[in-house]
């Protein structure tokens, strides 16, 4: 047993150049990530001895090809010549390869550890996209149905409306001030291709795509990659930026989403989601020690805008049902990465990033005084995974 | 009813677990897993009671009743070219009587896909999806308070 309670922090961040599509291959582009990650830490390539990564590309129907739609921890070691005494193939999002990366620094197995991720997006076809005839598996029961990404989110909102009379006007104020934030991240894809902001009307008036949920509370698929140094607090005081010390996570993973039982079998419905979201928060507070009335910001995952209100309610951020309020006029600065929504669809990216930013002061124009305590959670609620980060070592 | 015009849905192929269920789905009768010890029905079949761990799983026929628990109407964006020509269609978790959170997705039937509310009383049928392959639907039906379409 170790205790990796503030043993551990993120001392360096990389974000390569964002694109539409995969206008640059992505093992490139995750280089390049991993390159400026080592460097802002004060750190050179020969120092980093652990690699974790999610080698899964998310558009869907299309064989994977190392270094253009995924980069496996074989592929960056061989590119950067690097010689690691750990590495993973996470299957899950980055916040889980993150939380790895942390225990495998924490008891000793490497000193120097990168996390990584690149996301791809085709140039030639749409994201997501497959046009199977059959179905195997638990996909048996609900692709003849077409329940797909954005429905199956969309689900989760005529639920949530229904129940406490939430308004699309409440996500509507969460989508434009995001994409009014997403100016000034500068490594997403709208400040890179310097897009107006969005209005309320804009947003209501956007066509539909599954109801409740129109164009606005999607996020757009990019082709981007990004990568975190990970080492021991002892060792991160001598490194060149302030440690973002990581005083615990959770990552339950007991339910994925709807392709499996719930707890009492079936697809999940709101139900399920939150509760699944109150088990990751219960050891997310027992691990870190804190509650959530000691977090300063917080960065939601928010692939799909009902996302962001379904964590706040299962991270005891605001009452359960009051979510959408919450998303609408936060009590706390919410989602100061911009997140997907703002940025562009990087499966939990930003949301780590800025987390780590803030905490080190290096925010620049989004940066938030006194930020001691940053909450980023990623993934959806049932199998997500959420991550304290500290000023303080202790 | 399979459209030579529109792209073929993706089609159910039973494994040996939940054989019994997609022949009883294309005799038109619904079935589903319940574990013979604990009585807990489960839904997608599985090889052990998620509840209890008994191996002694039973498909039983039920009522084909329930409601509407959340629905949705996709009218962009479909990520299946069968779907993409169906737009707008109505996509919905059904709540069977038998068993609170006993969940089925459908497209529900008898009723302008704008017009689904949650809650509304609904009755299996079934549709041929390709030759010879039926799944079960749900269609909105009459409750004894209110009227149907």
């Amino acid at each position: 047993m170790f205790g990796s309670r503030q043993q551990v922090a993120v001392v360096g961040v990389g974000h390569s150049r964002a694109f539409r599509r995969a206008e640059v291959p992505l093992g490139v582009l995750a280089a390049e990530a991993v390159r400026q990650a080592v460097a802002d830490a004060g750190l050179v390539l020969a120092d980093i001895d652990g690699l974790s990564t999610t080698p899964h590309q998310p558009a869907e129907g299309i064989d994977p090809v190392d270094g253009i739609t995924v980069v496996s921890p074989e592929f960056m070691a061989r590119a950067l010549g690097l010689s690691v005494a750990w590495s993973e193939r996470q299957l899950r999002p980055i916040g889980a390869s993150l939380i790895n990366t942390v225990h495998a620094v924490a008891a000793g197995q490497c000193r120097y550890a990168v996390c990584f991720r690149g996301l791809h997006n085709p140039a030639d076809r749409r994201y997501g996209h497959r046009s199977p005839t059959t179905v195997s598996g638990p996909g048996r029961y609900t692709d003849p149905y077409g329940a797909f990404a954005p429905g199956v989110f969309a689900l989760l909102a005529t639920e949530h409306m229904d129940r406490y009379g939430s308004t699309r006007e409440q996500l509507g104020q969460f989508v434009v001030r995001n994409r009014r934030q997403a100016l000034l991240w500068e490594h997403g894809y709208w400040a890179q291709q310097g897009a107006e902001p969005l209005t309320m009307e804009d947003y209501l008036g956007a066509r539909m795509i599954s109801t409740p949920l129109g164009l606005h509370d999607c996020d757009l698929p990019i082709q981007v990659a990004a990568a975190f140094v990970i080492t021991t607090a002892e060792r991160a005081v001598d490194l060149r930026q302030p440690p973002a010390y990581v005083l615990g996570s959770s990552s339950p993973f007991t339910v994925a989403m709807f392709d499996q039982r719930g707890s009492q079998g079936g697809f999940s419905a709101l139900d399920d989601y939150i509760e699944h979201g109150q088990q990751t928060a219960r050891f997310l507070w027992r691990n870190t020690g804190i509650g959530p009335a000691d977090v300063d910001i917080a960065n939601l995952y928010d692939g799909f805008s009902i996302e962001t209100p379904l964590w706040a309610e299962s991270l005891g951020l605001c009452e359960v049902g009051s979510g959408f309020e919450f998303v609408a006029k936060p009590t706390i600065p919410l989602n100061t990465s911009s997140g997907n929504l703002g940025s562009g669809r990087s499966h939990g990216i930003s949301h780590l990033m800025d987390s780590v930013l803030q905490i080190q002061g290096r925010a620049g124009l989004r940066q938030i005084a006194d930020v001691e305590i940053a909450l980023a959670a990623t993934n959806q609620t049932p199998a997500g995974q959420a991550i304290v980060f500290s000023k303080s070592p202790g | 009813m399979a459209d030579a015009e529109i792209p073929q849905r993706p089609v159910p192929v039973p494994d040996p677990i939940s054989e019994p269920y997609w022949s009883a789905i294309d005799r038109g009768e619904l079935v589903i897993q319940r574990c013979t010890r604990c009585r807990v029905f489960q839904h997608p079949p599985a090889g052990i009671c998620a509840a209890c761990l008994s191996s002694e799983l039973a498909f039983e026929p039920v009522s084909g009743r329930g409601s509407i628990k959340t629905f949705t109407v996709t009218t962009g964006g479909a990520r299946h070219p069968a779907f993409e020509a169906r737009q707008p269609y109505a996509l919905a978790i059904v709540e069977l009587k038998e068993q609170p959170r006993l969940f089925m997705m459908c497209n529900p039937t008898g009723i302008d896909p704008y017009r689904l509310a949650i809650g509304q009383p609904v009755e299996v049928e079934f549709e041929e999806i390709a030759p010879g392959r039926l799944i079960p639907q749900f269609r909105v039906v009459a409750s004894s308070s209110e009227t149907s379409e």
